[in-house]
């Protein structure tokens, strides 16, 4: 999608197994647990995974907020958790979406504010805020007091006090959670641009697994602290158009029948209409399709249809909700460390 | 890239002046509260200048730069030390800590250009509010600037180091706020303790008192900077320097602590 896409670049970032753990109560939580990965220069890559895999915890030591338990990040070379402030120089970062801000600040107060306290000496101040505001669309509110705007302008706000900082590389997490379709969309062009006209870096983590496959070039997914698959967007979806099968019998399935099924195979989902059943079954190799369609049918099914599901980051991670729940029989994923 | 990175004093100066625009426009854009904070400065200061007038009579009108400056003494003590605690937690409601820590100026210099602009505006308000004073009561007074500026400086860096104590404290352990009621009667006491640590050398080592002793010698003998003796005034500086070392020694502590719990910018 960028123009930096060659994989001989030095990476941006690098993270060599990483772990992060807490203490909770009676136990220690690995939050990050033995993540080595690699970021190259101009790319936009998603974290992806259910809640609590690690995604934030990531970004967050990422940037320093964060002191891995093991292990290190170095962005641009500087170990992050020794020198973080180094570090900071080259990077920006949206956290709490809409809550970036000053909010009983103007908007162009807030980006004077953000551009004096972390990118003084960098060129131009006022050439550098014109051109964000510009750039976001922002120059019919930039008297405007934050806390009169919408959501959505709230978060370009955000995002424009970011980028007054003129970063090399930029963190969001969940950039898009309450915004609007216009709004999301919005800002997924602001991103895509600032990758493709300015070699932006961008980190982000979302829920919003349609922005992510818009945008992103790469695909990081989490699973309880673990990369479990890591490739680009194009490539992870590709991985499971082919594996997910909807099929549909005749009546109910019978009892035997599943009971087939789930010794060889996960069902993603399993629905009894009026008069049919339809079944989502993840199938780990193409090929075995016609296994599964062979011991349906001896077990008494009448398949009425056959047909591949197309590939979303959605199944995806619905897919991998169902490894979750039978980790010792988790599959390999293409890329994955 | 280490061409962006700078602790330059431009990038320091250009972040304090940042930080008290910032500071400024927050109290325009919250007038009650600027207000309520400034008249209840006003009134403490009417309170004491009107009990004092009726209890020493004609004669408090010598006293009274004494009294100003003791006042304003307690005033910034009070706001340096509780302004960081209160400004962390306030920043972690809105969002915006962590913002302040992805300075590449760094945490731990960014929290003392933070105390430094509370103090800038805490002076400039009780400076305005000071001069409404005069003009309402029709006093005068003059004040020996070029020497109590530099004990003003040097005493106030004890509770400086405590505002970053107490600042580390917030960001790792939250809420801290239950023990300023505390702290503000001990450095009340440490204010009044000036005179006695004639007498209890020891007491010099707690914040404010040397520097209360100081000022009084200043406001009430007339006594110059430069004549008071050198080791009265080193004193006065090592233990500054020290409350202040030790105070940000502990702020990285706590912020180390923080980041290794998770909980950098969480309230």
């Amino acid at each position: 999608m960028t123009e930096n896409d060659d994989p001989t670049t030095d990476p941006i970032i690098s993270v060599e197994n990483l772990v992060v753990a807490y203490d909770r109560a009676e136990e220690t939580v690995r939050a990050v647990d033995g993540i080595d990965l690699q970021i190259e220069p101009g790319t936009i890559v998603g974290l992806i995974g259910p809640n609590g895999a690690g995604k934030t915890t990531l970004l967050k030591t990422f940037l320093g907020l964060v002191s891995p338990t093991g292990g290190r990040v170095r962005v641009d070379g500087t170990d992050v958790a020794e020198h973080p402030h180094r570090a900071h120089a080259t990077m920006a970062a949206v956290l709490e979406g809409a809550r970036s801000t000053y909010w009983r600040l103007t908007v162009r107060e807030n980006l004077e504010f953000f551009s004096r306290m972390n990118a003084a000496g960098r060129g131009d101040e006022r050439d550098r805020i014109r051109e964000v505001i510009d750039r976001l669309d922002l120059a019919d509110l930039s008297t405007a007091v934050v806390n009169d705007l919408s959501r959505g302008q709230k978060q370009r706000v955000s995002l424009a006090a970011a980028l007054v900082q003129d970063p090399e590389i930029l963190f969001l997490d969940e950039p898009t959670i309450g915004l609007d379709t216009e709004g999301s969309l919005e800002l997924q062009s602001s991103l895509v641009d600032l990758a493709e006209q300015h070699g932006t870096t961008i980190v982000l983590s979302s829920h919003d697994l349609h922005a992510i496959e818009s945008i992103c070039d790469r695909g990081i997914v989490l699973d309880d602290g673990h990369v479990v698959a890591d490739d680009s967007v194009e490539n992870l979806v590709d991985i499971f158009r082919t594996e997910v099968y909807e099929l549909v019998v005749e009546g109910t399935l019978s009892s035997s029948a599943r009971g087939e099924i789930e010794r060889a195979y996960e069902i993603v989902s399993c629905t009894e209409l009026r008069d049919r059943t339809a079944l989502e079954v993840a199938v780990p190799d193409g090929n075995r399709i016609h296994e599964l369609t062979g011991a349906m049918v001896a077990h008494g099914s009448q398949i009425e249809s056959v047909r591949t599901l197309e590939g979303s980051l959605e199944a995806v991670l619905d897919s991998l909700s169902f490894e979750r729940s039978r980790p010792l029989e988790r599959r390999p994923l293409r890329g994955a460390p | 890239m280490s061409g962006r990175y700078s602790r330059s004093p431009t990038a320091l100066t250009s972040a304090l002046s940042a930080l008290v625009r910032r500071d400024l426009l927050i109290m325009r854009r919250y007038p009650l509260n600027t207000a309520g904070a400034v008249l209840g400065l006003y009134a403490l200061f009417l309170l004491v200048y009107v009990g004092g007038r009726s209890l020493v009579g004609p004669s408090f009108g010598e006293t009274l730069g004494a009294l100003i400056v003791g006042f304003f003494l307690f005033v910034m003590a009070n706001a340096s030390y509780q302004s960081l605690a209160g400004l962390f937690a306030t920043e972690a409601k809105w969002g915006t800590l962590e913002q302040l820590y992805l300075s590449p100026i760094g945490f731990g210099p960014i929290a003392v250009l933070l105390s430094l602009s509370s103090l800038l505006v805490t002076f400039s308000v009780g400076f305005a509010m000071l001069a409404l004073m005069l003009l309402t009561t029709g006093e005068s007074i003059s004040l020996d600037l070029l020497s109590i500026v530099p004990i003003v400086v040097l005493t106030l860096l004890s509770t400086i180091g405590l505002g970053l104590l107490f600042g580390g404290a917030t960001v790792r352990y939250k809420n801290v706020s239950a023990v300023f009621g505390l702290v503000k009667f001990a450095l009340v006491a440490c204010i009044a303790l000036g005179p006695a640590s004639t007498e209890f050398v020891v007491l010099k080592l707690l914040p404010l008192t040397q520097g209360s002793y100081l000022l009084q010698r200043v406001m009430n003998e007339g006594v110059r900077l430069w004549e008071l003796e050198p080791t009265e005034l080193s004193v006065l500086a090592v233990v500054g320097i020290t409350y202040f070392v030790l105070g940000y020694a502990l702020f990285r502590y706590c912020t180390d602590r923080a980041r290794a719990a998770g909980v950098m910018g969480h309230y």
